[in-house]
């Protein structure tokens, strides 16, 4: 395992390579999540007020 | 019989349809990934010889490689929905340009970053201005001049428009990075970068190279759907089908 994580004493080129490549998947799969539920919310919103406006004009 | 090409040209249509696909693309990402990294990592040599002898660090290759190749075939991509936007004026297209991007900028800083990584330990240098760097650091420059101008213009169809139009100028950086090593006489050019032969390469690197290179592109696929169905939510916002939606999803 630690011979593994030292790939023949490279361990800070190799993981720098793959830990960014991870990094920057992580982050944009959880902006992905976030966004989604942010535009959720802001349509769940804008159908509030169309039902609020809808009831107001009776 | 009547021929639906333009079925899921409809938002409503592909949208539902994305969202059935993208559990599956990231499924096969997953595995795929992490078999060709599996692959890469426990089945190949530690050193190579050779002509350019290399110790563990060519194992950025597993990443670098298909980064750099997604990169430009991203670019390909976004630049071919810009084009079919521009000639037939279908919303999808754009809205598939525009959930490209970003996925595609990130690989290519990907390969420019592991690139790096890979030259500092094998030529002795973080960076140099060798014809392949310097074109897909313009090509990263593109990916982020499409952004930075489609969000500078506060009108969806006219952003859109003009975006396009800067991905297809920018199409000719994609010839000139895969081409920039195809140099005739090595002495003659400044080329870091090796003619490179697939057929060369030991069998094991190149499987867990073309394995990870599917695994990433299925991530592509999973991430720009999922991308794409937030801008058609955002752009759709007025129409029936969504507000059908919305409703639906807040009752659950």
């Amino acid at each position: 395992m630690s011979e593994f994580l030292s790939q023949g004493g490279y361990a800070f080129f190799v993981w720098s390579s793959y830990g960014m490549g991870l990094a920057l998947l992580a982050i944009e799969v959880l902006l992905l999540h976030r966004d989604r539920r942010t535009i959720l919310a802001r349509l769940g919103r804008l159908a509030r007020l169309r039902k609020l406006d809808s009831e107001g004009d009776r | 019989m009547k021929i639906t090409w333009f079925r899921y040209s409809s938002p409503a249509t592909f949208y539902a349809l994305a969202g059935r696909m993208i559990p599956w693309f990231a499924a096969a990402a997953a595995v795929l990934t992490l078999a060709g990294l599996y692959w890469g990592f426990f089945e190949t040599p530690d050193r190579l010889g050779g002509t350019n002898p290399q110790k563990e660090y060519y194992r950025i290759i597993f990443l670098h490689v298909p980064a750099a190749w997604l990169s430009m075939w991203l670019y390909l991509v976004l630049a071919g929905w810009s084009a079919v936007g521009l000639i037939f004026n279908t919303r999808l297209s754009y809205m598939m340009a525009v959930a490209t991007a970003p996925t595609g900028a990130i690989f290519t800083f990907l390969a420019l970053w592991t690139g790096s990584f890979w030259g500092r330990t094998s030529w002795g240098t973080w960076w140099d201005w060798d014809p392949r760097l310097t074109s897909e650091l313009i090509l990263l420059f593109l990916y982020v001049g499409y952004m930075a101008l489609h969000s500078a213009i506060d009108d969806v169809r006219r952003a859109d428009r003009s975006a396009a139009l800067l991905s297809l100028v920018g199409l000719a950086c994609v010839p000139i990075i895969f081409w920039s090593i195809n140099c005739p006489d090595p002495n003659e050019c400044a080329a870091l970068h090796q003619r490179s032969g697939l057929g060369r390469i030991d069998p094991n690197i190149l499987w867990a190279m073309l394995v990870t290179t599917l695994g990433l592109w299925a991530y592509s696929f999973a991430a720009i759907f999922a991308r794409a169905r937030g801008v058609i939510l955002t752009r759709e916002a007025d129409t029936q089908w969504v507000r059908d939606l919305v409703a639906a999803e807040t009752r659950a």
